[in-house]
C-alpha cells in the first residue's frame, strides 16, 4: 500500500516528469562529445581515460539535479492530501535518485556506444581499460551524497528557492564533488564507500528534522526563503507604502530626461530583449562561453597541446549546432515581444549578430593563442629518407593529385623523379604528393633545384640554384656536394622572406558554420506557421540538430573507417586554402567578400523566415515550453 | 472610416478544428466594441490577429487600413494593447519599462504617463516581479495608453482584479477615451463591464459571430420568452422561428431568446404557434449571454 502509493508519488514528481525534456537528449550529446574526447586522448597516449570519464559521466546527472526541474518535494496539490511528509520526502529522495541515474544510464549508454562502434570499426578498443560497471557505482555514490546535501537546503519548505545563494551553494557542492570523485578515483575506487556513509548519515539527520507539514512559504518573513522567487509568485508581495514614497519623484526623473540617443537606446533594449528572450540568464552566459570556446578550436589552438590540429574540421558542424541550440527558444518567447513595436528584421539581427561577434572573437582569442605559444614548426629542412638526401617541408606547401597519380618532377636539363606521395582516403581517388621529392638518384643539382622551388613556392621569390648551393651545400667525404641534414636557415640568411600565410581560413570556416546554422535556422522557422503543430515543429527541430550533429559524428567515422585520413585531410585542406586566393579573381579580398555575401544570403533567408513565423500558440497557454 | 476591420478571419491552431470561422466586422473611430464569448470562443485569437501577432489562414484583416503583419511596425506604434497574460519583464522595474516603452513609441506622451503614475501610485524603482497582479496591469496600461493610441486592445484587461482594482483599471481606460476618442475593442467575462464601457457589442461563439449589435439595441431589440411545457412545443419548433436564436429545455419552461421586443415576441410566438401563455421579457445581457452561449441551442 504505502510503495504503491510512494510510486504514484514518485510518478508524478516534477523530477521524474523533467526527463520528458530535453536533458537525456542533452546527457546522450555530452556523453558522446565526451567519449569522442576521451578516446582521441586515449588513442595518442595523452591521459588514462578512466577519471575523466568518471567526471564526465558525473557531470550531467549533477547538472540535472542542481538545475534541473527537481526543486519541488512534491506537487503543491499533494500538500492538501493526508500524506505523512515522511513519505512525500521519500518519495521524492527515491525520483532524484531514478532521474539522477537515468541520466548517468543514458551518459553511459553513449559511452558503451561509441565504444562498440570503436571496436566495430577501427578492431581497436580504445577503451579497453575503462570498466563501465565499477565507474557507474562510483558516479553513483556521489549522486547519492551529492542528493542528500541539496536536501537540506530549505527542509521546511515544499520546494527548494532557488535564488542567486542556492546557485551559489548548488555550484559549489557539485563543483567540489566533481572534484573529489576525480581525485578519489586516482586513489582507489573503493574511496566511493565514503560519500555513501555521509549520505546515509544525512539522510537519516535529515528525515528526522522534516517537519509536520511541508510549508509553501517560510515561516519568518525576511529569511532566504523569503525572498521573491519560485516559493512566491510575482505579485504575492505588492510594494510597500514607504517604498512609493521614497522614489516618488523618480518617474519624474525618467521622463524629464531627452530620448536615448542610438547608443542608449541600444544599451537598454538589448538586454531587456536577450533576458525577454532567454530562459534564463545563466543559459545565456553559458551559451555565450562555449560559443567563444568552440570558436577557439576552429583555429589551430589544439597544437598547443597536441602535434597537429586535425579536430578543428570536426568543430564546425559542431559550432553550427551550438548556435542552433538556444534556436528553438525564440519562437515559444518571441510572444512577449510581439505586441512591441519592435522591428522582427532588428530582432533577427540583435540575435544573430551577437553569434556572429562571438565567433569572431573566440577565433581571434585562438590565433592569438596559437600565435604566442605554438612554435613555428621549420619550414625547410634536409634529411636522409629511404637512403638518399630529400626535402622536407610543410604540409600546406604539398599539392594535391586529384586522379590519384603523383606527377613526375621533371627539370629543365630533363633530370626528373616521380613525387612521393599519399592516398587522402578511400572516398578519394586523390592523393597528396610533395612536388619538391627528389630521389636516390637525384644529382646535387637537381637537389639544388628542388630547394629553389621549395623557396619560391614557401616564400614566393626566386632564388638562384647555384646561390642556394654554394650557401648551404658541403662536400661530402667522396667528394659529392651534398645538403647537411637538419635545418634550412632560410629566413636567417635571407631576412626579408616571409612565410606565405594560411590562407582565408578565417572567412571560409565562419561562412560554412555562419550558413550551416542559417539555414537550419531557417528550416526549423519554416515550419513555425500557422497550421503546424507542436509535434512537428519539434520534428523538425530536433531533425535539424540530429543532421548537424551526425556531421560531426561523420567526420570521426569517415576517420575511424579510413575514408579518410584526418592529417591529410587538414593538409589538404591547407592546401585548398592556400590555392584559393589564386583561383578566385580578386584574391584574398576577393574570397571574403564571397563568403561575406554567402553569409549574408544565408542571413536573408533566415531572417525572411523569421519575419513571417508565428509564435507557437503553445507558448501562451502552455508556459512557453514547446521543446 | 473603419479602424479595425475583419473580412472572413478562419484560423485554426490544430487541423480540422477552426478557432474562427469566417468572423466578419468592422470598427469605426471612436467606438467602443466589447468582444463577448466563452472561453475558447476565439475572442484571443481575434485581437491577436489585429496585433499581427497571429497570421488568419484566410480572410483579411486591416488595421489603419493596413495590414498588421505587413506593416506590423506602423501598426503597433498606434495600437495600445493589454491583455491578461502579458508578460512585462518581471526582470525590470517600473521606471525602466517605461522607459523602453517611451523609446519604442513616437507619439508618447510624458505628462500622460507621469499623470497616470501618479493616478496609480506605482513605485518606479520597483521591479515588477515584486509588485501585485492589480499594479502589474496598471503599469501596462499606463505603458499602453501613454503613446496615445488610436486604437487599444484589450484582452480581458481586468481578468484576475478584484472589483475595485476593476473598476479603476476600466474608469482609466473610459478617461482616455473620452479625451481623445480613442477606438476601443476589448473582451471580457464581465457583462456589467461591456455595460458601462462598451457602445456596441460582438459576440462569438464556437468561432462564429453570433450578435454583432449598438448595446442600446441589444438592451431594447433582445427578449426572453418563458413558454411553458404545457404548451405543448419543443425548442426545434422555437428554432423554426426566424427570430429565435436559441431555445433551451428548462426545468421550469423552455427558454428561448429571441430578437425581437418582448411584445412583438409575445405577438409572434401566438401568431405562429398558438401559444398564448408564454411570458417574454426584457433580458439583461448577462443573462442572454447565459442563455446564448451556455448550452445546447
Amino acid at each position: 500500500m504505502i510503495w504503491s502509493l510512494i510510486w504514484s508519488l514518485m510518478r508524478r514528481n516534477p523530477a521524474l516528469e523533467g526527463l520528458r525534456g530535453k536533458w537525456p537528449v542533452v546527457a546522450l550529446v555530452t556523453g558522446t562529445l565526451m567519449v569522442n574526447i576521451v578516446s582521441f586522448l586515449a588513442a595518442t597516449d595523452q591521459l588514462t581515460p578512466q577519471p575523466l570519464l568518471l567526471v564526465g559521466a558525473g557531470l550531467m546527472p549533477m547538472l540535472y539535479l542542481i538545475w534541473g526541474p527537481a526543486g519541488a518535494r512534491c506537487r503543491s496539490f499533494d500538500l492538501a492530501l493526508p500524506i505523512p511528509t515522511g513519505v512525500l520526502w521519500l518519495a521524492h529522495l527515491l525520483a532524484l535518485l531514478t532521474a539522477g541515474l537515468s541520466m548517468l544510464a543514458v551518459t553511459l549508454g553513449a559511452v558503451k556506444g561509441f565504444d562498440l562502434l570503436l571496436v566495430r570499426v577501427l578492431d581497436a578498443d580504445l577503451l579497453a581499460e575503462v570498466r563501465l560497471v565499477p565507474l557507474a557505482l562510483q558516479v553513483t555514490a556521489w549522486l547519492v551524497l551529492a542528493v542528500a546535501i541539496l536536501q537540506t537546503r530549505d527542509p521546511d519548505l515544499y520546494e527548494i528557492n532557488r535564488d542567486r545563494r542556492y546557485r551559489w551553494f548548488a555550484g559549489a557542492v557539485g563543483g567540489g564533488l566533481c572534484l573529489l570523485m576525480a581525485a578519489g578515483s586516482f586513489v582507489s575506487p573503493w574511496l566511493a564507500v565514503v560519500p555513501v556513509v555521509v549520505a546515509i548519515a544525512l539522510y537519516a539527520r535529515l528525515y528526522r528534522a522534516l517537519p509536520v507539514v511541508f510549508a509553501t512559504v517560510p515561516r519568518e518573513a525576511g529569511s532566504p526563503g523569503a525572498r521573491a522567487g519560485s516559493l512566491q509568485s510575482p505579485g504575492s508581495t505588492p510594494v510597500s507604502e514607504s517604498a512609493r514614497t521614497t522614489d516618488a519623484g523618480s518617474l519624474a526623473a525618467v521622463l524629464q530626461v531627452n530620448r536615448p540617443g542610438w547608443l542608449r537606446w541600444h544599451l537598454l533594449i538589448l538586454p531587456f530583449v536577450y533576458r525577454t528572450l532567454a530562459k534564463n540568464v545563466l543559459g545565456l552566459i553559458v551559451g555565450s562561453v562555449a560559443c567563444v570556446l568552440l570558436s577557439m578550436l576552429l583555429t589551430d589552438i589544439i597544437m598547443v597541446r597536441f602535434t597537429d590540429a586535425n579536430l578543428r574540421i570536426a568543430m564546425i558542424p559542431m559550432m553550427s549546432y551550438l548556435l542552433m541550440s538556444g534556436a528553438h527558444i525564440v519562437p515559444t518567447r518571441m510572444f512577449l515581444l510581439d505586441a512591441l513595436p519592435i522591428s522582427r528584421r532588428w530582432l533577427f539581427g540583435a540575435m544573430t549578430i551577437p553569434g556572429f561577434l562571438g565567433m569572431a572573437f573566440g577565433y581571434g582569442v585562438g590565433n592569438l593563442i596559437v600565435h604566442h605559444t605554438v612554435e613555428t614548426p621549420t619550414a625547410i629542412c634536409s634529411l636522409q629518407e629511404e637512403g638518399h638526401q630529400g626535402l622536407c617541408v610543410l604540409p600546406r606547401f604539398f599539392e594535391i593529385a586529384n586522379d590519384g597519380v603523383a606527377p613526375w618532377i621533371t627539370a629543365p636539363w630533363k633530370e626528373n623523379c616521380q613525387a612521393w606521395s599519399l592516398p587522402l582516403g578511400k572516398a578519394f581517388g586523390a592523393v597528396l604528393y610533395k612536388p619538391f621529392t627528389t630521389d636516390e638518384n637525384s644529382s646535387p643539382y637537381f637537389i639544388a633545384w628542388q630547394l629553389s622551388r621549395a623557396v619560391e613556392a614557401m616564400y614566393g621569390e626566386t632564388i638562384d640554384p647555384d646561390e642556394l648551393a654554394a650557401r648551404y651545400f658541403v662536400d661530402g667525404p667522396d667528394g659529392t656536394s651534398l645538403l647537411p641534414e637538419g635545418p634550412i636557415p632560410i629566413t636567417d640568411d635571407y631576412p626579408h622572406l616571409r612565410l606565405r600565410g594560411d590562407g582565408p581560413f578565417f572567412p571560409v570556416m565562419f561562412m560554412i558554420v555562419s550558413v550551416l546554422w542559417l539555414l537550419a535556422y531557417s528550416v526549423y522557422l519554416r515550419v513555425c506557421r500557422p497550421g503546424v503543430g507542436t509535434a512537428r515543429r519539434k520534428a523538425v527541430f530536433w531533425g535539424v540538430m540530429a543532421a548537424l550533429f551526425s556531421l560531426y559524428v561523420l567526420k570521426f567515422v569517415s576517420w575511424m573507417v579510413d575514408w579518410l585520413d584526418a592529417d591529410l585531410e587538414l593538409a589538404a585542406i591547407r592546401i585548398w586554402m592556400r590555392d584559393l586566393p589564386e583561383l578566385v579573381p580578386g584574391g584574398t579580398v576577393a574570397v571574403y567578400i564571397i563568403c561575406a555575401v554567402l553569409v549574408y544570403g544565408a542571413f536573408r533567408i533566415a531572417r525572411r523566415q523569421f519575419v513571417r513565423f508565428e509564435s507557437s500558440a503553445a507558448s501562451w497557454d502552455e508556459g512557453c515550453s514547446v521543446v | 472610416m473603419n479602424v479595425l476591420e475583419y473580412d472572413n478571419i478562419h484560423r485554426a491552431y490544430e487541423r480540422g478544428r477552426d478557432v474562427l470561422k469566417g468572423i466578419s466586422f468592422a470598427i469605426d473611430q471612436g467606438q467602443v466594441t466589447g468582444l463577448l464569448g466563452k472561453n475558447g470562443a476565439g475572442k484571443t485569437t481575434l485581437i491577436r490577429i489585429a496585433m499581427g501577432m497571429i497570421e488568419p489562414q484566410k480572410g483579411t484583416v486591416r488595421v489603419f487600413g493596413k495590414d498588421p503583419r505587413s506593416d506590423a511596425l506602423d501598426v503597433k506604434r498606434r495600437i495600445g494593447y493589454v491583455s491578461e497574460d502579458q508578460a512585462l519583464p518581471p526582470f525590470l522595474k517600473v521606471e525602466d519599462v517605461i522607459a523602453l516603452h517611451r523609446g519604442l513609441f513616437p507619439t508618447w506622451d510624458d505628462d500622460l504617463a507621469l499623470e497616470l503614475s501618479k493616478r496609480f501610485d506605482l513605485s518606479a524603482r520597483a521591479r515588477i516581479k515584486e509588485l501585485s497582479k492589480g499594479q502589474a496591469r496598471q503599469v501596462a496600461l499606463l505603458c499602453a495608453i501613454s503613446h496615445r493610441p488610436e486604437l487599444l486592445l484589450l484582452d480581458e484587461p481586468a481578468g484576475g482584479l478584484d472589483p475595485a482594482a476593476r473598476r479603476e483599471f476600466l474608469e482609466t481606460s473610459i478617461q482616455l477615451l473620452n479625451e481623445s476618442g480613442t477606438t476601443i475593442l476589448f473582451s471580457s467575462h464581465h457583462m456589467s463591464d461591456v455595460e458601462r464601457m462598451a457602445n456596441r457589442l460582438v459576440m462569438i461563439h464556437e468561432g462564429e459571430k453570433w450578435i454583432d449589435s449598438d448595446l442600446d439595441d441589444v438592451q431594447e431589440g433582445y427578449c426572453l420568452a418563458l413558454v411553458p411545457h404545457e404548451a405543448g412545443v419543443d425548442c426545434a419548433t422555437l428554432l423554426g422561428i426566424d427570430s429565435c436564436l436559441c431555445a433551451r429545455d428548462r426545468e421550469d419552461a423552455l427558454h428561448a431568446v429571441f430578437e425581437s421586443e418582448p411584445g412583438r415576441c409575445a405577438d409572434v410566438l401566438q401568431r405562429q404557434l398558438g401559444i398564448e401563455n408564454a411570458r417574454c421579457l426584457h433580458i439583461a445581457l448577462e443573462e442572454m449571454f447565459i442563455e446564448l452561449v451556455g448550452g445546447q441551442s
